[in-house]
């Protein structure tokens, strides 16, 4: 990396005043090598991903595990129904026949409605 | 590769007839999704709808054109997603930027302005509707807090699912910085984890 270019310098680049150390450009490379795998929808044993990076794995391992919990808790309570467990959809609604919830957002709720296409659902709102 | 074979799979199955293989795709990509969607919306959009307006469009076309998608690659589900949601929130802006609301194609329910349309259902309990509210909000704030420059690079390494190739040619830095601004971003955004407790 030339000094001599601050343009192509990556302390420069990244923007902050804060030095950039041999152990974190390691540990940025071992981040960017994580990342790549999950745009590959690769599945990633967290474990064996950290122990191959020796002496950093405390330090990548904690950061690895922040970027994971942006998913939420898990994907089950996450991402799950928005119904109470056992309470079943109706089955129409505004006129339409209730096929099944497709998922719930943070807000609502998205169900299959039987009408002449793709086009029914509805939702909750607050 | 588990991922790959399962969002190719729930594409072919969808394309198949099989409806129920669209709510695991829901499933799988909502969180991103709102994450993503959230920021792609100006402040003054998001004055005016709420994410979930938008999410509900982009997954409702997604459906509909499900059959004109061809899964290429790991990550193409997630950019055809997040250009159908570009297209839904630039009309979503037009006709906002217009002062008139396209009331009964972006909230078809009913109102005073649509009266025909269907009711909206509170089917939620507010005890779980505000968790789950709470979880994404939480979230957004903490990435909200985070330097610009350090939230942009987190929001496309992990909603947007790129490359941190991609990422590069995305902001104009190469892939050494790329890297370098998520380490420094994830280290702020695991400080504001520990003092929020």
């Amino acid at each position: 990396m030339s000094k001599e270019n601050p343009r192509k310098d990556p302390e420069a680049m990244a923007g902050g005043a804060e030095k950039t150390s041999e152990k974190e450009r390691a540990i940025a490379e071992a981040l960017a090598a994580y990342v790549d795998r999950l745009s590959l929808e690769d599945t990633v044993d967290i474990d064996a991903f950290c122990k191959a990076t020796p002496g950093l794995e405390k330090e990548l391992r904690s950061l690895l595990e922040s970027l994971n919990e942006m998913d939420g808790s898990s994907p089950a309570s996450s991402l799950g129904s928005v119904r109470e467990a056992g309470e079943e959809l109706p089955d129409t609604l505004s006129g339409h026949k209730v096929l099944g919830e497709i998922g719930a957002g943070a807000w609502a709720a998205f169900c299959w409605a039987s009408t002449n296409g793709w086009g029914g659902r509805w939702r909750s709102r607050r | 590769m588990d991922g790959q074979t399962s969002t190719y799979d729930l594409v072919e199955r969808f394309k198949g007839g099989d409806t129920a293989a669209f709510g695991l795709v829901f499933r799988k990509y909502q969180r991103s999704m709102a994450v993503l969607v959230h920021y792609k919306m100006s402040a003054e959009l998001r004055g005016a709808m709420e994410v979930d307006d938008i999410l509900q469009e982009v997954f409702l076309a997604a459906a509909r054109d499900m059959k004109q998608f061809t899964y290429q690659s790991p990550g193409s589900l997630m950019a055809w997603l997040s250009r159908i949601a570009d297209h839904v929130i630039m009309d979503a802006a037009r006709y906002l930027n217009r002062g008139k609301r396209r009331a009964e194609e972006l909230l078809r329910f009913r109102s005073e302005s649509n009266p025909t349309g269907p009711e909206p259902v509170d089917s939620e309990t507010p005890s779980r509707l505000f968790a789950r509210e709470e979880t994404v909000q939480i979230l957004l704030k903490k990435l909200d807090a985070l330097p610009a420059e350090y939230r942009e690079v987190i929001v496309l390494a992990k909603f947007e699912g790129l490359t941190t190739k991609e990422i590069s040619e995305r902001v104009g830095k190469s892939r050494e910085s790329v890297a370098l601004l998520l380490h420094r971003g994830l280290k702020r955004f695991r400080e504001l984890e520990a003092s929020a407790g």
